[in-house]
């Protein structure tokens, strides 16, 4: 009977999950299949299907060992590390400290909770664009802001020098993702028992021993797992590079763009998969990684 | 316990809360301080941060059809494709979440994982193959080249926010329908998805907002059926003639995700940080 029981569960599920699988094996691990073939032949391969095929035997590394020799890819690679650095060292930093406002008890709490989710719903593409008009050499309102305050006497041009200007897409970025981090740090500090935090207040503990003592081992799997987020996302960041650019940033040509750039702006398809698939490869590494400290870390 | 310390603390959270709003504002005041002033007031300096005059007069422009950049086309476009989105992934997700959260059977650790691989990979992995397909089947330039890829990425999300949703359901209540005689395929239609209603709403709303703010896809697969995020690409920040205009049109393109987010902003933040404590 329990067999039975079983044997029928299987086959709903198969019926429940073919609409979804269908979508998925045919739009997502096909398609991948057929980059992955791609990236094994010429580098300008037409935009035919069947000559993916036929092009099989003749399949070479040529791409993958140009991709070493292509000095905008290495150069794609160093700003995609940078700013990864950046966004997610200001972006841990900026949340962290949001994270604990919002878990004290003040009035308006709640206001402001919903109002730090707001840029989580920014079109990425707006984000971008707004953040042109901030950067703007003679109407930008950073340069208004920052010389009313007297922190300036001249405006700056924010997207002329590139490690001025990667920053700055950095900054950008970050601002998109502080939702996301707040809320998950929140999450997590939400978790940290009470009794821990009474205890250490009677042992006479200020707020930074609570916090260094108290709130960060407990939140460090948390932390770890918010720095991995961020991590891939910052790999995946197309649209406010693509705006920055457009509004004139120097040197800020990450390996997601780079990629774009090949594949359908060159129509270089098969170079360009080529570069999906390094930048694929990073990723996993990046994934391994992680998953290689969590298990290390329950381990102990 | 001394009371001048709490006041002192009470006042250190209000300006470190104040500074937080400030932070998050800057860039949509910025936004919205650009799409209301005149061009004079653009270059006024010292810069006047509350406006002097005001006007709607980009918000108005943008829309006629005369306006080099289709914003209005692109709202309409953006509406029907993330709605098609939205419920076809709705659609998929709700059958196969329901599977994964209740039903046993065999490699069902295997599709979860399966499932994350989409937070990790590279878009650019398969959008260079299926602009490839779709240019091959001749769908470029078609509401279906970009409703299809979105629900290919939106169903893993929507499916693991779902599955968490179903196993809120005491299984008590199907079981109870099975009793009754209904068949396990009767009872999940008639009793399950009634039940998940909330569930199914909140699914949509979240996969609306990502299908209304994605770029890169409709950049790759379409030119004349443009989005709004595609035509919000078309205007030069560098020429400040067109500065006011492009931000009317930016407000325009973030109105509806906000108010989505804000009134359904609880099951958001639950999606938010439950589908990613599962990555």
């Amino acid at each position: 009977m329990k067999v039975k029981q079983h044997h029928s569960d299987t086959k709903l599920a198969i019926i429940l999950l073919i609409p979804a699988a269908t979508l998925v094996i045919g739009l997502y691990f096909i398609p991948t299949l057929i980059t992955f073939l791609m990236s094994f032949q010429k580098r300008d391969i037409s935009e035919n299907l069947f000559e993916v095929i036929i092009n099989l035997p003749s399949s070479n590394l040529d791409n993958y060992i140009r991709s070493f020799r292509d000095p905008d890819w290495i150069a794609s690679f160093n700003q995609t590390f940078l700013l990864i650095l950046i966004v997610t060292g200001l972006g841990v930093a900026i949340s962290l400290g949001i994270a604990i406002l919002l878990s004290q008890e003040f009035k308006g709490r709640g206001f402001l909770r919903a109002l730090v989710l707001i840029p989580w719903a920014i079109p990425p593409i707006v984000n971008g664009t707004t953040w042109t008009l901030i950067y703007h050499p003679q109407v930008g309102t950073l340069n208004a802001l920052l010389s009313q305050l007297g922190l300036i006497d001249r405006y700056i041009i924010w997207l002329l020098d590139p490690l001025l200007a990667i920053f700055s897409a950095g900054l950008a970025v970050t601002w998109r993702n502080i939702p996301f981090m707040t809320l998950f740090i929140l999450a997590g500090l939400q978790t940290v028992q009470r009794e821990l935090y009474e205890s250490a207040m009677v042992d006479g503990a200020n707020f930074w021993q609570r916090f260094r003592h108290v709130t960060l081992p407990a939140i460090r799997p948390v932390l770890l797992t918010v720095i991995f987020m961020q991590i891939i996302w910052t790999t995946k960041v197309f649209d406010e590079i693509w705006a920055l650019i457009k509004g004139g940033a120097a040197g800020t040509t990450v390996m997601n763009l780079w990629i774009y750039r090949q594949a359908f702006e060159f129509l270089r398809y098969g170079y360009g998969s080529a570069l999906a698939y390094l930048l694929a490869l990073f990723t996993s590494i990046v994934v391994i990684g992680y998953y290689y400290l969590v298990s290390k870390r329950s381990e102990r | 316990m001394a009371t001048p310390n709490r006041v002192l603390n009470k006042l250190l959270i209000y300006i470190a809360a104040i500074a937080v709003a400030l932070v998050i504002m800057f860039p949509l005041y910025t936004l919205f301080l650009m799409s209301v002033i005149s061009r004079a007031q653009l270059f006024s300096k010292p810069f006047n941060w509350i406006p002097v005059t005001a006007s709607l007069k980009n918000y108005i422009e943008v829309l006629k059809p005369e306006h080099p950049v289709p914003v209005f086309q692109g709202i309409i476009n953006s509406f029907i494709v993330s709605i098609w989105a939205a419920a076809l992934s709705m659609l998929l997700a709700s059958l196969a979440a329901y599977a994964l959260a209740r039903l046993r059977f065999p490699y069902k650790a295997h599709i979860l994982t399966s499932l994350l691989s989409f937070y990790m990979l590279p878009a650019m992995l398969f959008l260079i193959p299926i602009f490839i397909i779709m240019k091959y089947l001749n769908l470029l330039d078609t509401y279906l080249s970009l409703v299809l890829p979105y629900s290919v990425w939106i169903t893993p999300f929507a499916t693991l926010i779902l599955k968490s949703f179903f196993e809120t359901i005491p299984p008590s209540i199907e079981e109870a329908a099975w009793i009754d005689g209904c068949s396990k395929i009767s009872a999940l239609r008639r009793v399950i998805m009634p039940l998940a209603i909330p569930g199914l709403v909140a699914t949509f709303i979240y996969a609306f907002i990502l299908s209304w703010n994605e770029f890169l896809t409709p950049l790759i697969m379409t030119n004349r059926t443009v989005m709004i995020t595609t035509a919000l690409g078309r205007y030069r920040s560098t020429y400040d003639i067109e500065i006011g205009q492009m931000s009317a049109a930016g407000i325009y393109s973030i109105l509806p995700v906000i108010i989505l987010t804000l009134v359904f902003q609880r099951y958001i933040v639950k999606g938010i940080v439950e589908g990613a404590i599962k990555g």
